[in-house]
């Protein structure tokens, strides 16, 4: 069993990884809260609402108590989510403390790690995240829900989507300096803003001796007023996607060949997939992952919500590793072992747009994946032609890519796309390699 | 000018009733939050 170097942040409890499941061992000084979280109705409400992961306990001893949470398909980073999922996370995030408050607890932390997507869900992955709330007590947390999230989602809606991976730098959220630097000045007469955002970076000197007290009636007001903020952030997306779904480069034709093509595949190259280059998602439907490079593709994915899990991954540049000895938060491609990977109209992207060789792209794939389902997208393409413009690129043809995949895998389908230049190939990793 | 002390004091208190009292509504009893919540329990 390998320990997840995430968990070492919390003293209380670890969390190892054997491959199959994921085991949670809590140590004896959250004993009482564990108990608390589970005999008082609190973990119920939680899973029942689909707020907090399910766990089973498997064995308690005077040391440890050890858990099994349900296992998450894939974890994924709050700088690779769109919008609406930080918006979700956070709203989630907040209805999980004021449920706890009625039963006598509330989260000790906030962090936009500790939740996940799970069965159409944001859930909390973090079931060590709570602690005994007593009258007068204020949320310990505060401040690491808005460098975690209402930073974030503001600056998402306020200026551009790109700001959503700032938390990428930022590990530990982003700093209402920070944040203030980056807003239009206009939202300092807003309200909301001004308590959240702008009184928050002012250096108030505190006694530390003094205690903090807050009423439950203003911790209440508190929430609510962050939950009504959140839910008034609007994030404007394109208009209309009906021109933008990659329709110009199929004639009506080609459309229905290609989704016929995609529909008669045989089961076991769509299970347990990966929708790289997704655009909008019209065959990623039943993916584990559907991935684009754009913020608003992938806004319109998980609007669709279609049992997928949509995330913001530029493939020329994935997310890295960060955190403690680059192992705290994986990269993309670590978290990448999956049975199928279908590129469907990407290559030209990587190898014309990006200079990608096709021997880095069959290499690549072949490393994370049993089998490939690829389109290819020859030079005379009239979308390829529009990327490659005067620019010269690496070696780029259909001999030479069959002949750098066949490297790798078997090609054990081709099939031409009627009405158009492009062919979609089905492979087969060979093993060994 | 006299001012009646009591009138007064109902005036002010009035004043900071108001003040306190409608950003109080829609923070604590106009509470969406709580809404929210309930219709995800009743899912």
């Amino acid at each position: 069993m390998q320990e997840e170097k995430s968990s070492f942040r919390d003293p209380v409890s670890k969390v190892f990884n054997n491959g199959n499941n994921i085991y949670r061992e809590i140590y004896p000084p959250y004993f009482n809260e564990y108990n608390k979280l589970m005999n008082k109705g609190l973990y119920d409400e939680l899973t029942d609402c689909n707020l907090l992961i399910p766990h089973s306990l498997i064995g308690s001893r005077i040391d440890k108590i050890t858990i099994i949470p349900r296992m998450i398909t894939f974890i994924s980073y709050p700088y690779e989510w769109c919008f609406s999922m930080l918006k979700s996370a956070a709203l989630n995030t907040l209805a999980i403390n004021r449920i706890a408050m009625e039963h006598g607890m509330m989260l000790k932390d906030a962090s936009a790690y500790n939740m996940q997507w799970d069965h159409g869900s944001m859930v909390l992955i973090d079931t060590c995240s709570f602690m005994t709330y007593e009258a007068g007590m204020p949320w310990g947390a505060y401040r690491q829900f808005l460098q975690h999230f209402l930073y974030p989602l503001v600056l998402m809606a306020y200026k551009d989507a790109s700001f959503g991976k700032l938390s990428q730098s930022y590990m530990d959220g982003i700093r209402a300096k920070l944040a203030i630097k980056l807003l239009p000045g206009k939202l300092r007469f807003h309200p909301g803003m001004l308590a959240h955002v702008y009184a928050q970076s002012l250096n108030f000197t505190v006694n530390p001796n003094r205690k903090v007290i807050m009423s439950r009636m203003a911790l209440d007001a508190l929430l609510n007023n962050l939950f009504n903020l959140i839910r008034s952030l609007e994030y404007k997306t394109r208009s209309d996607w009906t021109n933008y779904s990659d329709g110009d480069s199929y004639s009506p034709a080609a459309k229905k060949s290609k989704d016929n093509i995609i529909v008669n595949l045989s089961s076991k190259y769509l299970y347990n997939r990966v929708d790289l280059g997704c655009n909008t998602g019209e065959y990623s439907r039943s993916a584990l992952l559907a991935v684009d490079s754009d913020h608003d593709c992938i806004e319109y994915v998980f609007e669709k919500r279609e049992d997928n899990l949509p995330l913001i991954i530029d493939l020329c540049n994935p997310t890295p590793a960060i955190g403690w000895g680059n192992t705290e938060r994986k990269s993309f491609w670590d978290r990448v072992h999956v049975e199928n990977i279908m590129a469907l109209a990407l290559i030209h992207h990587l190898c014309v747009g990006n200079n990608v060789p096709l021997s880095y792209v069959a290499e690549l794939f072949s490393q994370h994946c049993k089998n490939l389902i690829i389109e290819f997208v020859p030079l005379e393409d009239p979308k390829a032609k529009l990327l490659l413009g005067k620019k010269n690129i690496p070696p780029y043809s259909l001999e030479i890519f069959k002949s750098e995949f066949s490297k790798w895998f078997n090609i054990v389908g081709e099939y031409p796309i009627e009405d158009s230049l492009r062919t979609i190939y089905v492979m087969e990793r060979i093993w060994g390699n | 000018m006299y001012t009646d002390p009591g009138a007064l004091s109902i005036l002010i208190g009035a004043v900071i009733g108001f003040i306190v009292g409608v950003p109080m509504y829609f923070l604590i009893w106009k509470s969406k939050l709580k809404d929210w919540i309930n219709a995800r329990r009743k899912k």
